[in-house]
């Protein structure tokens, strides 16, 4: 999958590293392939980078700084797995003010390449959803409240963009209006016990402080007419 | 799955870590230095 995609990035280098512990088990793997294929057998990078799950991407500057990191499902099929190592092909790491400038935020990278996805596909809720979310672990509230809403006109059944839009009123300290959204995600999901938690945390708060009363929740989930 | 927002090494040298290819040559990071360079990792299983 990856010679298809490098083939037409000669400004590219790719090291392929396999992080098997036993090598022969790679090398069916890395045969005939136009990129070197190397074994982290005593997990060097593994610590390095601080995971324990695969496949994963570094990016890294003409310099040799490390540019980006993304941990798991690191599919260059992925549209916007393609789309992050295009923007960074794109960005110009080696001028003055690039290197003088803070390294960009991975939020903002994300950000960014889900706004080119979405010049090219403005119907998909998934990825309004996917923008909202940047955007509201970039404290980017309005924008993450607005990417969300959008996702939920495209997909009023996705309980998830309602949940993300209660956060994003929540942290704008909208707490009923927070409520609301988070009580129509999980009028479409109730065994989600992430999003009733949320809510009895916002009402309840006692019940969560400064011990978590267990057998509250379970008498809860009756009044609520919940069983699982 | 995790974009590393706040992942280590971000910002940093890359450092120059060396590690044997499936063909037995020894392979050292700094060899990619005036590179951009994508680093894959993986697993067989």
């Amino acid at each position: 999958m990856w010679q298809q995609f490098l083939a037409s990035r000669p400004d590219l280098a790719f090291l392929s590293v396999a992080v098997d512990v036993a090598p022969e088990r790679v090398r069916p793997f890395a045969a005939d392939r136009p990129f070197t294929t190397v074994v982290d057998s005593a997990g060097q990078l593994g610590r390095l980078f601080e995971f324990d799950v695969v496949p994963n991407g570094v990016f890294v500057d003409e310099r040799g700084i490390v540019r980006f990191v993304h941990i798991g499902g690191f599919d260059i099929r992925r549209p916007e797995v393609a789309a992050q190592v295009e923007t960074l092909l794109q960005t110009d790491f080696t001028s003055d003010r690039a290197a003088a400038a803070p390294v960009l935020p991975q939020e903002a990278l994300e950000v960014e390449v889900l706004r080119v996805e979405l010049v090219e596909r403005p119907d998909e809720a998934s990825l309004h959803f996917a923008l909202g979310d940047a955007l509201l672990r970039s404290g980017r509230l309005t924008e993450a409240e607005a990417s969300f809403q959008h996702a939920i006109e495209l997909d009023p059944a996705d309980w998830s963009a309602h949940f993300g839009l209660g956060s994003a009123l929540y942290q704008q300290q909208r707490p009923s209006e927070a409520l609301t959204s988070w009580r129509a995600a999980l009028a479409l999901d109730p065994p989600n016990f992430t999003v009733r938690k949320q809510i009895w945390m916002v009402e309840h708060p006692e019940r969560f402080y400064p011990t978590i009363d267990f057998a509250w929740q379970q008498e809860q989930l009756k009044l609520e007419g919940y069983t699982p | 799955m995790t974009i590393a927002t706040s992942a280590p090494r971000v910002g940093q040298p890359l450092p120059a870590i060396t590690l044997p290819s499936v063909d037995g040559q020894s392979v050292n990071f700094s060899e990619y230095q005036g590179k951009r360079l994508l680093i894959f990792m993986w697993a067989s299983w």
